[in-house]
């Protein structure tokens, strides 16, 4: 009998002590409860995946206000095992009526080449929580989804004459007529584009054929000097000059003309002094009796010197 | 030489002194006023064209006062017969009839300015006396030759009216050294003082301005010669002319082209030698009123319209637009031939 009730209190003890331990652990539930207030879990399609499938779940856990979730128990992006990885994390939060709800998005990707349809679990895990010096923790629970084999594996296919392949997917044609329209549009618009500028800055071909009388004129008055400085080529090359500047105006330009001749073709207009005096030596050259007059006052060597700075104004001008 | 050189530049002071005199009277015509100059020294005669009452007959007394030497004024009628320029009839205190001289012979060779206005409403038959008068400077009367050295013919016409009028013939129009279109003065300053100003109402009170014998007519027959001896013009400026002339004749062949014109068929009469010399005598006298001893392209140029234009004869079809398209011709020709 002693021996039945030593057994009875052994029994009794137990039982205190487990109704104590148990009266422990809901007393500090309780109180991480009074933090987080639900973990809500939102799985994806439960069944029919293959390999290489993403799943998206997400879970929401309302918490009290001043709580914080330690970002640390967070499940990053990684592998979980073999052939689970998480590739894709993010938390979300928003208040909601005197609550704070953190919404946790993950993407898990499957990588287990099944033969056979079975479940496979995702296992779950605890976040942690904060609110000053205490750390509440929410478990999430695992969920499972059933995945399915790419292709059949009894009977072996080859046994009935098929083939693990499949046949190569013809590549797909598309209709790129519109693009190429675009395309051809756009390269015509550029080398219009082009052209016009190549116009503007004289490049070639619009630099080669652009209609240049001064310099004209000053290659050839330079060609006919070389030969002989004479009055003869001397007086030439005054005539030669005279139809240059007669091109550029489009008309004929008398002396009195000069002034309406460099207001149109106000590049010309610095060298003005030497319009005035050149027409002047033209006059006494070719009009009065004083032709010895003109070559002093403008000499050959200044009659080149002109025609080179006529050249090159109207090279950078025009 | 020296003497000749010396008494043209104090002629040709008198000569800017009769452009300033007649300018007195005359406001904003410095163009014409200066042609008329040209005109004086190269002892041509003028026929003045433009609107009625722009001031041409005030113009050429202002011009006959600054000459001096007698002034005769004829009006054009359609009644108007060559005797009646010549001779003056009339019955005489006793009722006999007399014939004394008429307008054109009463100064004798005194005359230095006969005015005929609205020449072109006189008949043929008066433009062909005229003719002899302008080309020869000499008339046949009372069965003697008279002759008028100094005479200079200013005659006017308006292109207002066609009634009772008769056109020039091409041969008395050639006689004329100018043809000077006067029109009104453009800038706006000019035309309020000719509006306002009192000095402009009373004609004879304005050309009793002008400072009389400017220049001393009888003088002017030698200077103008003078000046066509001293004044020099180039082979170059000769050649000049010459292309030019050779321009007017056939436009095509010098690369003028006017829109919308045949130049085939354009020209029916292009500048008579008489018309090409009159321009080298202008241009000379031009020259030398510029004080240069050598005529240059730009006297030929500014003188042009006015000597040449006239002389120039379209073909029918174009003869409506005659004006417009001689003054185009005229610009186009120059700025196609090329000088020196």
């Amino acid at each position: 009998m002693p021996m039945r009730c030593r057994a009875i209190s052994s029994i009794y003890e137990h039982a205190m002590r487990a109704a104590l331990v148990a009266l422990l652990v809901l007393v500090a539930l309780s109180a991480a409860e009074a933090q987080v207030q639900s973990v809500k879990l939102f799985t994806p399609r439960l069944f029919g995946y293959f390999v290489g499938d993403v799943l998206e779940d997400e879970v929401d856990i309302r918490v009290d206000k001043g709580t914080e979730l330690v970002s640390a128990s967070v499940p990053q992006r990684g592998s979980i095992n073999a052939w689970i990885e998480i590739v894709g994390s993010s938390v979300e939060t928003e208040a909601v009526d005197g609550a704070k709800l953190y919404r946790l998005y993950l993407a898990y990707q499957n990588f287990y080449p099944a033969i056979d349809a079975r479940q496979l679990e995702i296992p779950g895990f605890t976040l942690s929580f904060k609110s000053g010096d205490q750390i509440y923790p929410a478990q999430v629970r695992a969920w499972s989804f059933g995945i399915s084999p790419l292709r059949e594996v009894l009977p072996p296919a080859k046994a009935s004459g098929g083939e693990y392949m499949q046949p190569d997917v013809l590549p797909l044609s598309y209709n790129v007529r519109g693009d190429a329209t675009i395309a051809f549009a756009l390269l015509a618009v550029a080398l219009a584009t082009l052209a016009l500028l190549a116009y503007h800055l004289a490049w070639w071909p619009f630099g080669a054929r652009k209609h240049r009388p001064f310099t004209e004129a000053a290659r050839s008055i330079r060609k006919l000097m070389k030969v002989t400085e004479a009055e003869a080529a001397y007086r030439e090359a005054f005539v030669i000059l005279h139809r240059a500047v007669d091109a550029t105006a489009g008309h004929a330009v008398f002396s009195e003309d000069v002034p309406s001749f460099l207001a149109q073709y106000s590049a010309f207009a610095r060298l003005k002094d030497e319009f005035i005096r050149f027409f002047a030596s033209s006059q006494s050259a070719f009009f009065s009796d004083h032709p010895a007059e003109a070559i002093t006052a403008f000499g050959p060597a200044e009659l080149r010197r002109f025609c080179d700075q006529l050249s090159a104004t109207e090279r950078s001008a025009l | 030489m020296r003497n000749v050189e010396a008494s043209l530049a104090s002629w040709q002071e008198q000569a800017l002194n009769f452009e300033t005199e007649v300018a007195k009277a005359v406001i904003g015509q410095d163009r014409v006023i200066r042609l008329l100059t040209v005109a004086v020294f190269a002892r041509g005669h003028v026929l003045l064209e433009g609107d009625v009452g722009v001031g041409k007959t005030t113009l050429l007394r202002a011009v006959a006062r600054a000459i001096g030497g007698a002034y005769e004024r004829v009006e054009g009628s359609v009644d108007l017969m060559p005797s009646d320029l010549i001779y003056y009839t009339y019955l005489n205190e006793d009722g006999r009839p007399k014939v004394d001289p008429g307008p054109a012979l009463r100064h004798g060779e005194n005359l230095s300015v006969f005015f005929f206005n609205e020449i072109n409403r006189a008949r043929p038959q008066v433009h062909s006396l005229l003719l002899r008068l302008m080309a020869e400077r000499s008339a046949n009367a009372f069965n003697r030759d008279y002759s008028f050295p100094y005479l200079q013919v200013f005659a006017d016409r308006n292109r207002i009216e066609r009634e009772e009028t008769f056109e020039l013939p091409a041969a008395a129009r050639d006689r004329f050294f100018m043809e000077v279109k006067v029109s009104t003065p453009s800038d706006p300053q000019i035309r309020q003082d000719l509006i306002f100003n009192p000095r402009f109402h009373d004609v004879d009170a304005l050309v009793s301005t002008v400072k009389e014998e400017t220049i001393d007519f009888r003088q002017l027959p030698t200077i103008a010669e003078a000046i066509q001896n001293s004044i020099h013009a180039s082979p170059t400026l000769q050649k000049y002319v010459l292309d030019l002339w050779s321009a007017v004749q056939n436009p095509a062949s010098a690369d003028v082209s006017l829109p919308g014109v045949d130049m085939a068929r354009l020209i029916r009469g292009g500048g008579s030698p008489r018309g090409l010399s009159y321009l080298v005598r202008g241009a000379r006298v031009n020259a030398w009123l510029h004080g240069r001893d050598a005529v240059l392209p730009e006297d030929i140029r500014s003188l042009f319209p006015e000597i040449i234009a006239h002389r120039i004869f379209l073909d029918p079809i174009y003869e409506l637009r005659e004006e417009s398209l001689t003054r185009d011709l005229c610009a186009a020709i120059f700025a196609a031939v090329p000088t020196p």
